[in-house]
């Protein structure tokens, strides 16, 4: 008998101890992220879809050097270097990148060739909606990688 | 499905395929099970669903670059196969790594175990029913995603460690943020333990099922929480001591009873000294401090040296495009992973790309495990035989 009101006893604890903890969690505020509703926050260092960047005069900081074709594990970097005249002048290197494409059905956002980069053209953005229905859609041309110029105003970053 | 009777006993047993889409098999594992009514009198585990070739890709990528497919095997626990094969590599070199960056890897191996504990946790809860301590488990694990994001930038293939130290500084604020979980954590741990340590559903979900005893754990090879719920105490971090173990005072948690009840009792004292070990790093690791040994040719030179430095930059452009030559020998290099030894075997022939690499996988031995503790025992119970294992099947079919 006592055995039976030990026992019971000990279930009536326990559950109140479980039904504390859910009770507790019920008052909790929320993690959720409420994607697509809200914007993800991402920490500062996501490593999302690439960015080609541009120096202050305008010019492609890329030099066409292909290190990070050279450094890419998924092999994924496509380059085509063209020499810079006087005339075109595209970055202020000897050369640049005529045709830089990167292949998102194989990239693995490892950040290779953010690291070897010696002029830091290139760098990871924030962007990662990248879902098509086209393969070939997810071939990114220069075009679509580079920096726009002159760049968009921007309201002021107040953090 | 088919049965076959037995002719001395003219009972039916009936094979049936538990897997390879089964929610509970953790992946794509495949069990064949030989069935009495709902007692299992055969398991035969059937692997080679997920398998990805990543041991055999390692030859074609150079050393560097095999970092990033280490962290596809145990997708659970990324760095700790990163930290594993950097390592290895690091032996073949015989490269000293910095103690700044040994503290920052011990860190964030332990941050890693606890976050793959919870997984374990969450999962094999939710296996058995309850549903509750799953999402409680993933919403703390939340956080520690979100500190690896914070360092490395992703917050599962993270390939933050390299051969010499680290891919980069982390950055300013983070060790607050693992304050902050650091500070808030025991508490939930608590609450899983106030749900689940006494429940008695849990009790008669996992007490005296999956029995293995210590001699059988020993014979089959298993390591990690599956061999000291069985009264072993064997850890890589305490008797092959790595990347400065040595200087962290923790405990090795062994139960002996060998059961899943065990095993989960284990992985909880875990947690907590895994939060000691977290601790002490925090104090330990200096504000200041290289990241990277310092080894011209291979081990990448600082950004702002390769921008000023000629010599420099020239290593960098030799280190990113031809990757370094390591002498020829072979290596083994055993850790502690959040499943057991996880070792590397790294075989060099003397060219830039590895020779062989293998890798010994906790969770492929201790899946071997599996047919001794489901045997006898009803269809249920294999459910949660599979979840106490903690099998990651990216590991399992490399
Ligand atoms: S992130 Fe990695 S895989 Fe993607 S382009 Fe850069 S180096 Fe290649
Ligand atoms: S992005 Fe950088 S590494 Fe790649 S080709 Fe251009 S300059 Fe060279």
């Amino acid at each position: 008998m006592a055995f039976i009101l030990k026992e019971v006893g000990e279930t009536f604890i326990t559950l109140a101890k479980g039904f504390g903890v859910t009770f507790r969690n019920m008052l909790r505020k929320p993690v959720t992220e409420n994607y697509p509703d809200e914007p993800v926050h991402f920490q500062a260092r996501y490593r999302g879809i690439h960015v080609l960047h541009r120096d202050e005069q305008g010019l492609e900081k890329c030099v066409g050097c292909f290190l990070c074709a050279a450094a890419c594990p998924a092999n994924c970097i496509y380059i085509e270097a063209a020499e810079n005249t006087d005339a075109k002048r595209i970055s202020a290197g000897e050369r640049y990148a005529k045709v830089y494409n990167i292949d998102y059905s194989r990239c693995i956002f490892c950040g290779y060739c953010v690291e070897a980069c010696p002029t830091d053209a290139i760098t990871h953005g924030h962007g990662f909606e990248l879902a098509t229905y086209d393969i070939n859609a997810l071939i990114y041309r220069k075009e679509q990688l580079l920096e726009p110029w002159p760049p968009p105003k921007r309201a002021p970053l107040n953090s | 499905m088919a049965t076959t009777v037995n002719t001395i006993t003219g009972t039916q047993t009936m094979v049936l395929n538990m897997g390879p889409q089964h929610p509970s098999t953790h992946g794509v594992l495949r069990v064949v099970l030989e069935l009495d009514g709902e007692t299992v009198l055969k398991a035969r585990t059937e692997i080679g669903y997920l398998h990805t070739g990543i041991e055999k890709s390692c030859e074609a990528k150079t050393y560097s670059q095999a970092i990033t497919l280490t962290d596809r095997l145990d997708y659970l626990a990324p760095l700790s196969n990163n930290l594993c094969y950097c390592l290895a590599v690091e032996k073949l070199l015989g490269l000293e790594v910095p103690k700044r960056a040994q503290y920052i890897r011990v860190l964030l191996t332990e941050l890693t175990r606890i976050g793959s504990h919870l997984v374990w946790l969450g999962t094999h809860a939710i296996d058995l029913g309850a549903m509750s301590v799953f999402l409680y488990c993933f919403r703390e694990r939340e956080e520690i995603l979100k500190i690896l994001e914070m360092v490395s930038g992703q917050r599962m293939m993270t390939s933050y460690f390299r051969i010499g130290g680290l891919a980069l500084e982390p950055p300013p604020g983070w060790l607050a943020a693992v304050e902050r979980f650091v500070g808030m954590f025991p508490s939930r741990i608590q609450e899983y333990e106030d749900l689940l340590t006494k429940n008695r559903i849990w009790l008669a979900r996992t007490q005296g099922v999956g029995k293995l005893d210590a001699e059988d754990a020993i014979a089959l090879g298993v390591s990690g929480p599956t061999l000291r719920g069985s009264g072993v105490g064997y850890d890589v971090r305490k008797f092959f001591p790595y990347s400065s173990y040595d200087e962290f005072e923790f405990e090795v948690p062994t139960r002996t009873e060998g059961d899943c009840y065990a095993r989960y009792l284990v992985r909880l004292a875990e947690l907590r000294e895994s939060l000691r070990i977290i601790r002490q790093a925090m104090a330990k690791i200096p504000a200041e401090g290289p990241i990277r040994s310092e080894a011209p040719g291979i081990v990448p030179p600082d950004r702002e040296k390769m921008k000023t430095e000629m010599e420099a930059l020239i290593y960098h452009f030799k280190i990113f495009t031809e990757g370094f030559s390591p002498p020829p020998g072979e290596v083994y290099q055993a850790i502690e992973s959040p499943r057991g030894e996880l070792g590397f075997y790294v075989a060099s022939d003397g060219s830039p790309k590895p020779w062989r690499v293998k890798v010994r996988a906790p969770s492929f031995v201790n899946l071997q495990a599996l047919p001794k503790f489901v045997e006898g025992r009803l269809i249920a119970d294999v459910v949660a035989c599979i979840g106490t294992i903690d099998i990651v099947l990216g590991e399992v079919d490399r």
